[in-house]
């Protein structure tokens, strides 16, 4: 029960009552809003702190394992992608000591990187100059191998033969570009390391991998050769119209002198006969008994890029395996 | 100046002042104090109710955060695995087949080297565990590959060794060739007159013209005999070469020799009937046609920096 107040006026000399006023009120509240606020804030500090709901406590572990784990995962993948840098490096130094020359990257894996290039250039007037130069050039191909094909369209029946007769499958099964390490022209010798003339291209290949007749022809030579040096074992295949293949470093034969084969048909294993550093074929192709390059013969069941790719690699002056 | 409160004392009938003691006042205060803890409870029991997740929305706003951030590693791992496989497939397909060793197999390659404590053994949340375990299996393939690509390394350098010390040249140098002689096997002999096997070739060049080594080799025998003055150089590997009718040698037995260093000069010792060198390449004690070692079509210039290779490091050599 409040109390009633008075209090003594020196003027009137009475006791007067003493009145509440707004100011003190207004005060009062303010002070218990004050405290109030407070307190509550307080409070469900407090209680956020105390009472957790089984999810928030899982949640809140799971959270705290994730931040932690996160910082030492992080620094784990840079250590291990640092490690794979100097990996990648031994790499390619093995590879240079191997070939004599610099790797080039496969086009599988080149394409990651094109990509990757392309986002990251964001100049939009480079893009569009881009694009209509590589269009125009796009157009430009398109009309040379419209020209190509409408010579091919016009080819005599008897010309047909010989279409057909050229030895366009890779001369082994389940080839793949990066299976030729060395082409045609001139080429580092492995044993003495000095530039040779290398009359066909080197494919490597497992030992027992199959060779495939690339075309139909008939073998006009199988021959056995324990000797160290020269081509080992090694076979050849004419095909008619001026064109023979032949293939050495062989393991065993799978065809005699004078048999006929037909196309994509295994005529031998690859070994490492003769005068050969490591497994392989080694692959030539004579047209009119002049040594020509057979990657340009190469064109059964490859991309356009892979072939690309091919033409390219073969170019390099690298280190044969004889 | 301090206004002093008055209060109406009906038993007394008198005005007595307020004293307000510190008990009072501690009550007072006591009061507002409770009053205020109780507005602030009654909130606070409001607020629980009407937010009553407000933790856990908090608590799964930063986890959706933290997830994102762990899709992002995943992503890393998965392509410092890819990158890895890139490696693993050259050395493999490429590298294994040109050396002639077996490819390792997916279970050897992540084996890894072990005594490694597993980081992911402890931990119950199967994102974490996966990544700590795609990262232990990238370290081990990491491993496995770094061994193997020593292995390959120290394969490689065997094999070149090998490669260096096959005979693979012309002993003499073009410049100085006269005429090479093709003729291996039965011959008449030009001296005795009779039939007998020639295990070599000729080289007909100029009385002192010099003689390389085609291939790298030890000096196994130097000395006289019908052939004159020969030289024997072991390569290893089942390879031996002989040079012949010497008119002298500038190397001795034991000796390390590199391929196109000069180890003699042409001569007409022993039983011949002008300049020459008679040279042979034995493979596992079997004379071979040394036809089959060198190329002719090898260009002089080639030739040239070749010896010129060997007397570079014959000098470099204890």
């Amino acid at each position: 029960m409040a109390e009633v107040k008075f209090r003594y006026n020196t003027k009137t000399l009475r006791y007067e009552r003493v009145s509440i006023s707004v100011l003190t009120i207004a005060l009062n509240t303010f002070g218990y809003i004050t405290f109030g606020a407070l307190f509550f804030v307080g409070l469900v500090v407090l209680q956020n702190h105390i009472i957790e709901t089984p999810l928030e406590k899982s949640l809140r572990a799971e959270n705290n394992a994730l931040s932690g784990h996160k910082v030492i995962l992080a620094s784990m993948l840079q250590e291990s992608n640092e490690r794979m840098t100097v990996l990648d490096e031994q790499d390619r130094a093995l590879y240079e000591q191997l070939f004599e020359t610099q790797k080039i990257t496969p086009p599988h894996s080149k394409v990651d990187k094109e990509q990757i290039l392309m986002a990251e250039s964001d100049l939009f007037a480079n893009w569009e100059l881009a694009t209509r130069e590589q269009s125009s050039k796009v157009i430009e191909k398109a009309k040379l191998y419209n020209h190509t094909f409408s010579e091919t369209a016009h080819i005599n029946k008897s010309d047909l033969k010989l279409l057909q007769n050229l030895p366009t499958l890779p001369p082994v099964k389940d080839f793949e570009v990066d299976k030729l390490v060395s082409g045609f022209g001139r080429r580092i010798n492995p044993f003495h390391k000095g530039l040779y003339h290398h009359d066909g291209i080197d494919i490597s290949m497992p030992i027992g991998s199959e060779v495939v007749s690339p075309a139909a022809g008939t073998v006009i030579a199988s021959n056995q050769s324990s000797l160290v040096a020269g081509f080992g074992n090694y076979i050849e295949i004419d095909h008619g119209n001026g064109i023979i293949t032949k293939y050495a470093h062989l393991g065993d034969l799978k065809t005699r002198y004078g048999q006929k084969v037909s196309k994509g048909q295994t005529i031998a294993l690859v070994g490492s006969s003769g005068g050969s550093i490591a497994p392989h074929l080694h692959y030539e192709v004579i047209k009119k008994g002049k040594n020509v390059n057979p990657v340009h013969y190469i064109i059964g069941g490859l991309s356009s890029t892979d072939y690309q790719w091919l033409v390219d690699n073969s170019k390099k002056e690298n280190q044969s395996l004889d | 100046m301090a206004k002093i409160r008055y209060t109406y004392n009906p038993e007394t009938c008198k005005f007595e002042p307020i004293i307000v003691t510190p008990k009072d006042f501690g009550k007072k205060t006591l009061r507002f104090l409770v009053f205020s803890f109780l507005i602030g409870l009654a909130g606070s029991i409001y607020f629980h109710f009407q937010y009553p997740y407000l933790d856990e929305t908090l608590q799964k706003v930063e986890n959706t955060q933290l997830k994102a951030e762990w899709h992002v590693l995943n992503k890393q791992l998965a392509r410092s695995s890819d990158q890895l496989t890139v490696i693993e497939k050259n050395d493999d397909h490429n590298y294994r087949i040109i050396l002639d060793l077996e490819p390792l197999s997916s279970s050897q390659r992540e084996a890894g080297v072990g005594g490694r404590e597993k980081e992911s053994a402890s931990i119950v949340y199967p994102l974490i565990k996966r990544a700590y375990e795609k990262l232990e299996k990238i370290k081990n393939r990491l491993d496995i590959e770094v061994q193997s690509l020593q292995q390959l390394k120290d394969e490689l350098s065997k094999k070149q060794r090998m490669w260096a010390s096959r005979p693979a040249i012309q002993p003499i140098n073009n410049k100085d060739l006269k005429q090479l002689h093709t003729i291996f096997g039965m011959r008449i002999h030009p001296i005795l007159g009779y039939v007998r096997p020639h295990n070599g070739l000729d080289f007909t060049a100029p009385h002192g013209s010099p003689v390389y080594a085609t291939g790298d080799a030890v000096v196994i025998y130097t000395g006289y005999s019908t052939y004159g003055n020969v030289i024997y150089l072991d390569h290893g590997f089942g390879f031996e070469t002989r040079y012949a009718h010497l008119t002298k040698y500038i190397v001795e037995p034991g000796q390390v020799i590199k391929r196109g260093q000069i180890i003699g000069y042409v001569g007409n010792t022993g039983l011949s009937s002008g300049p020459h060198l008679h040279y042979e390449v034995h493979y596992k004690n079997i004379a071979i046609n040394p036809i089959n070692f060198f190329q002719r079509d090898l260009s002089n210039k080639e030739y040239e920096k070749l010896i010129e290779l060997g007397s570079q490091s014959s000098t470099s050599l204890d």
